[in-house]
């Protein structure tokens, strides 16, 4: 039967094709990762795509939802303080309606009543980075402003009623504010300036009015009209917290899913490397035979 | 009635054969590693034999000359495996360049905080992040800022994908065109073989010019998908696989190349253009128009959908909101009318941070609505049905199985090339070890016949000496 008479050009490439072997795997070993082109796992690489995005949009939320935490912080503790002004301005109140004072003690108490409302004034147009937390949309813009020519005083929001939201890369919109007319000029009862300056005008002339002790009523109803308003602020700081702690989570867990999609397994690529290297040596010691070995021609006399 | 004499002639005869033979051995080993050689086998011929009264008497033998030892079947099944194999070699390397451009999407991820490798698939990501970071603090304008940065390096991206796909195509045209030369030269040589091998040996094999041949042959379709076809007079007729002449009788028909709207066509001599029967047709010109005019465009027009989809989404949602300034929104992408071109020409319209539109229209700065839908796209179908992060991660896919396909594919049709040439080579190629043994072969066949002449010239003296005592000696 006839053979070949160059099947070494056949070794040879099968030589090469060990070496190109080797190569792969050393560059797997040096870069880390399996995947060093598309046609090496497309699979693995097309899922990359949409880990890799996960990851970003999920670190980009932890760092988002810090910087709207303190936002909503300010907010939070702002409406703390204030609660505590209107617990302070109930008890001036209850004392100047219980109708013992003299003309120029119910008069210090509305001067102490105003400085309460200056003080609850500044807490409505607490800002926080340039920002005015209490004004709808109208960030830009002095939420709360008072007319004090007019008895009782009038005050002016000039925010707006917008609400806006922050969203989770699950898909949650969390409320990151509470225009400044809902909590303190709502309507009616809840109207906490507008039962500040009530009372502030009820006393100011020396005896309490006849609507003294309805304004009194007024301000209980509104500081706890406040209090509820506060929950929503809270409400949301937890599930921001709530958000982030699963984002934390979740980043950890899809980053293992990346390691093991494409990271290199070390140890499995070092054996690798080493079979090959065995088959390139032994491969070539059969050439290097069968070079050696000759034909007929060396042998003819 | 046969005499001395004609054994002279015989056994002379027999020295000039084996002479002759042993210089077709001689040959065949001097050739030993010329590519294209087939080995030749010398063959012996028995001379007319003369019938003298009734009786015939053998006059020796003639050396008629090598004969090559070729199979044409063989010959021409490699060179249909090549067409195939080289098709798919030039397909994966031009594609493997082409892969390169995307590679980005294989590396690991990169937090938003460092420096990312940039790719569509970063960038796109980024983007996005970039309007959930600005849901923050909407009025602010470094965070705007970022929103800007992230268009910008997005579409720049979109632009320079599409710009090195373009660059690819121009080089492929250019390789595609030196091979048209080379096969033009081809042809020409084989359209002089096909005249001097009809001109010497027409009925049988043309040995040394065979040999040329068959490596012309082997030559082209290695560039070209052919068909042979064989004429009379041992020619043969050339034609693309798709039919247009390129080698009849001893004229070679050249093809010719322009440049159509910036892409290259290819003619054949009488004028029509064969690109695209070409292109399936097989060989390296084959399988780099292949992926000039298939593989590329699709990949181009992929982008081209998502550029545009995507663009047209964005603007859409940013005109529906209001500015910074309180104007309405404007496009924030430059697009073309449709989505043919976009990858390649999206810019970004907007001049500064102010007018990303992230308040609901009428709303004031702090307001986050708009942005919010914005932000939304990116778990919305926009893309051709499919989220932008899921179109492009199938894109990705879809590339990266197309060149393992053709990978695959070419090491099977390499294998296959591989085994026809090694049994070509069994038969065809020079033994060392049978040359060797030939070459005894004839040696001892020519001692052989020298001992017969040294013999017939003793028998010879004693004639002349028949009768007288020793007047010559041999």
């Amino acid at each position: 039967m006839r053979v070949n008479p160059d099947y070494v050009s056949d070794l040879v490439s099968s030589l090469n094709q060990v070496t190109a072997n080797e190569q792969t795997i050393t560059e797997e070993i040096s870069t880390g990762v399996t995947v060093n082109s598309l046609s090496d796992n497309p699979a693995a690489a097309g899922q990359n795509v949409l880990l890799s995005a996960q990851l970003n949009a999920v670190d980009t939320f932890s760092q988002t939802a810090s910087s709207v935490e303190s936002m909503l912080q300010v907010g939070d503790s702002a409406l703390g303080n204030v609660i505590t002004q209107l617990t302070s301005a109930i008890s001036l109140a209850t004392e100047a309606n219980n109708g013992t004072l003299s003309a120029s003690n119910e008069q210090s108490i509305a001067i102490q009543l105003t400085g309460v409302r200056d003080e609850v004034l500044s807490l409505a147009n607490s800002s926080y980075m340039g920002q005015y937390v209490f004004a709808g949309s109208q960030g830009g813009t002095i939420p709360f402003t008072i007319d004090t020519t007019t008895s009782p005083a009038t005050v002016t929001y000039s925010g707006d009623t917008d609400v806006s939201y922050v969203g989770t890369p699950t898909g949650q919109q969390i409320q990151t504010n509470i225009p400044g007319s809902q909590i303190f000029t709502a309507a009616g009862a809840n109207n906490v300036l507008g039962a500040l300056n009530d009372l502030i005008a009820d006393y100011s002339s020396g005896s309490p009015s006849a609507t003294s002790a309805s304004d009194l009523e007024n301000l209980n109803t509104a500081l706890n009209y406040v209090s509820q308003q506060r929950v929503i602020l809270d409400d949301s700081i937890t599930r921001l917290t709530a958000a982030g702690n699963y984002s934390s989570s979740e980043a950890t867990q899809l980053a293992s899913a990346q390691d093991s999609l494409i990271q290199t397994n070390m140890a499995q690529a070092a054996s690798q490397l080493s079979s090959a290297e065995t088959q390139q040596a032994s491969l070539t010691q059969v050439i290097a035979a069968i070079d050696n070995q000759g034909n007929l021609f060396n042998y003819l006399q | 009635m046969a005499t001395l004499n004609t054994a002279f002639n015989i056994a002379t005869g027999a020295l000039d054969a084996d002479q002759a033979a042993l210089n077709v051995v001689a040959n065949n080993v001097a050739n030993a590693n010329t590519s294209g050689y087939t080995r030749q086998v010398a063959t012996f011929e028995e001379n007319d034999p003369v019938t003298i009264s009734g009786a015939s008497y053998g006059m020796g033998a003639t050396m008629t000359g090598g004969v090559s030892q070729r199979d044409l079947v063989l010959e021409q099944a490699l060179q249909q495996q090549n067409q195939v194999a080289s098709a798919s070699s030039a397909r994966l390397t031009a594609l493997q360049q082409v892969e390169t451009v995307f590679n980005q999407a294989a590396s690991a991820a990169s937090s938003s905080s460092s420096a990312a490798s940039s790719g569509i698939g970063q960038d796109l990501s980024a983007f996005f992040d970039s309007l959930s970071s600005l849901e923050a603090s909407p009025a602010d304008t470094s965070l705007r800022q970022q929103v800007l940065t992230a268009a910008t390096n997005l579409a720049g991206d979109f632009n320079t994908a599409s710009s090195q796909l373009s660059a690819q195509q121009t080089s492929l045209d250019q390789q595609t065109s030196s091979l048209v030369t080379q096969v033009n030269s081809l042809t020409q040589s084989l359209a002089q073989l096909n005249q001097e091998i009809e001109s010497s040996n027409p009925s049988s094999d043309a040995g040394v010019l065979e040999n040329q041949r068959q490596q012309d042959l082997q030559q082209l379709s290695q560039l070209i998908g052919i068909h042979q076809i064989q004429t009379e007079n041992n020619g043969i007729e050339i034609t693309t696989s798709s039919g247009a002449l390129l080698v009849g009788g001893s004229q070679a028909y050249l093809l010719s190349t322009a440049a159509v709207s910036g892409s290259l066509h290819i003619y054949d001599s009488q004028g029509n253009d064969v690109t695209a029967s070409l292109t399936t047709g097989g060989g390296q010109i084959g399988g780099l128009l292949t992926v000039r005019n298939q593989d590329i465009p699709q990949m181009q027009s992929t982008l081209d959908a998502m550029a545009y989809d995507l663009g047209t989404a964005i603007n859409v949602q940013n005109e529906a909101g209001s500015d910074a300034n309180g104007n309405p929104g404007v496009a924030v992408f430059n697009l073309p009318a449709s989505a043919s071109g976009a990858a390649a020409s999206i810019s970004v319209n907007l001049t500064g941070p102010s007018q990303i539109a992230a308040a609901a229209s009428g709303a004031g700065s702090s307001d986050d609505t708009n942005l919010l839908a914005m932000a939304n796209l990116q778990s919305q179908g926009v893309v051709g049905g499919s989220t932008p992060s899921n179109y492009y991660s199938a894109f990705v896919t879809t590339l990266g199985s197309l060149v393992s396909g053709v990978s695959a594919q070419n090491t099977a049709q390499e294998a296959s090339v591989s085994q026809l040439q090694n049994q070509i080579n069994s038969l065809s190629a020079v033994n060392l070890n049978e040359e060797a043994s030939s070459l005894q072969t004839f040696e001892q066949s020519y001692e052989a016949a020298s001992k017969v002449f040294t013999v017939l010239d003793l028998a010879m003296t004693a004639a002349l000496n028949l009768g007288v005592e020793t007047t010559y000696s041999g």
